[in-house]
């Protein structure tokens, strides 16, 4: 049996019916068309559906849609404005901290939910702020490089981008 | 998963209710960090699925002059992380949340349901049971409160009736020459369940020459939790002295159940108890 829920997801109001066990990233991926966040191993063990829920960084296979109820969620779809990248994905390009990209949307929301409760971060707290999610190609030096080089300029902007 | 009902309670006695009306047939939903793995799994398949995160006055944590802590449920093992007022009067139970998980996990799971979970290896469970920290329960009967030690049945499995729902922790107060620490022994920093962890909670007397009571918590080598008695006996009374705190890892990793990689974890219980005393030794106040 179907449940309405009502959520913003990037920006936008959302109303849909959903089933209770549908969970929050299967919402986004098949009913949204938001396929920022990836379906890893879809238990929580790999953070790559990483999204941020009232600007907190979660695993959005953990939650159900209809737990989200009257809350924000920003994928990294919501983080460019229009063709203009965020400062964090400027960052990752120019450190070549891409790879595959399978691990990217996570990883860069994880870094924005850090930079905007710790504008200043050391290395040790970007380590662990990325430290849920995984990254299989590279090891994580680049990607640790590119946060720490975008703290140094980082502005905390109004929380929906 | 299969399909159930989703029911956000807007009070505890409608949870009680619906949880004692459903006879089984209901789970509870905290932050979902395990509930959902278990959902996935078909360990869990429930035709009622009751979230709880919509009732008020659940969560938050309270220091109390004199009188110790308080602990609600839903806190958030990120609040208890980072709140100041963990990290001023129980940094060792701050440290434990931080090796909880990941952040992302950590922003939805909850200490009620870290304990509810009941896994011998869960990391608020060890540190609690060494503080002598309570669980507050409603249920159908009422009011009720039992050790967190208590809250530990079996392997994943809690005490709890049907229908009870833990509302808070509550943890006492002790003497200022007190110190604990927590160690978790895994192979990765983050997102990963402990191989063996212990936490320690020493009483000195002023002098710190002498150790006047020490609880020892062994995690992940049980069913459950383990306090082993002959080595938290051995202590009592006993200088403090290096000769001692091996001989108290030595009984401590005798009373240790491991069920796989034995002499392993037995040998690891040995160590890292020499070191949870240690570390609590040294977490005594000065002065």
């Amino acid at each position: 049996m179907k449940q309405q829920v009502r959520m913003r997801v990037n920006g936008e109001e959302v109303v849909e019916w959903v089933e209770p066990r549908r969970t929050l990233l299967d919402f986004l991926r098949e009913d949204l068309n938001l396929t920022g966040p990836k379906k890893g191993c879809d238990l929580g063990n790999c953070g790559t559906c990483t999204v941020l829920m009232d600007g907190k960084p979660i695993n959005s296979c953990l939650v159900l849609a209809v737990e989200v109820e009257g809350q924000e969620i920003l994928t990294i779809e919501g983080l460019s404005e229009g063709t203009k990248l965020h400062p964090i994905q400027e960052a990752f390009i120019e450190h070549g901290a891409v790879q595959c990209g399978y691990c990217t949307p996570g990883m860069i929301l994880s870094a924005k939910a850090l930079l905007d409760e710790n504008p200043h971060p050391t290395e040790e707290e970007v380590r662990v702020a990325i430290s849920g999610n995984l990254c299989r190609c590279t090891g994580y030096k680049r990607i640790v490089k590119a946060i720490l080089d975008v703290a140094k300029t980082y502005r905390v902007q109004g929380c929906e981008r | 998963m299969k399909n159930f009902e989703y029911v956000k309670v807007k009070t505890l006695g409608e949870a009680v209710d619906l949880l004692a009306e459903s006879r089984g047939k209901a789970h509870i939903l905290a932050g979902g960090t395990d509930v959902l793995v278990k959902l996935k799994q078909r360990q869990v398949n429930p035709e009622i699925l009751i979230d709880i995160k919509g009732i008020p006055g659940l969560e938050g944590i309270e220091y109390r002059p004199g009188g110790g802590m308080r602990i609600g449920s839903l806190t958030l093992i990120r609040e208890i992380e980072t709140s100041p007022v963990t990290k001023e009067y129980l940094p060792v139970l701050a440290h434990a949340a931080h090796l909880l998980g990941s952040v992302q996990v950590r922003h939805r799971a909850t200490i009620g349901g870290n304990l509810c979970n009941a896994l011998p290896s869960a990391d608020m469970g060890p540190y609690l049971i060494g503080m002598g920290a309570w669980v507050l329960v409603v249920g159908p009967e009422g009011e009720r409160k039992l050790l967190v030690d208590d809250l530990f049945a079996d392997s994943g499995k809690n005490s709890l009736g049907v229908g009870e729902i833990v509302t808070a922790i509550e943890i006492p107060s002790w003497s200022p020459h007190t110190g604990g620490a927590y160690i978790k022994h895994a192979i990765k920093n983050a997102l990963d369940v402990a191989i063996v962890c212990v936490a320690g909670v020493v009483v000195t007397d002023p002098l710190k020459k002498v150790f006047e009571e020490a609880r020892i918590v062994l995690g992940a080598v049980g069913p459950r939790p383990i306090r082993p008695k002959r080595a938290e006996e051995f202590l009592r009374t006993k200088r403090i002295e290096e000769k001692v705190i091996i001989r108290a890892g030595e009984l401590a990793s005798e009373e240790a159940r491991p069920r796989t990689t034995i002499e392993y974890k037995t040998e690891m219980v040995k160590v890292l108890t020499g070191r949870v005393i240690r570390e609590a030794l040294e977490r005594i106040p000065r002065g």
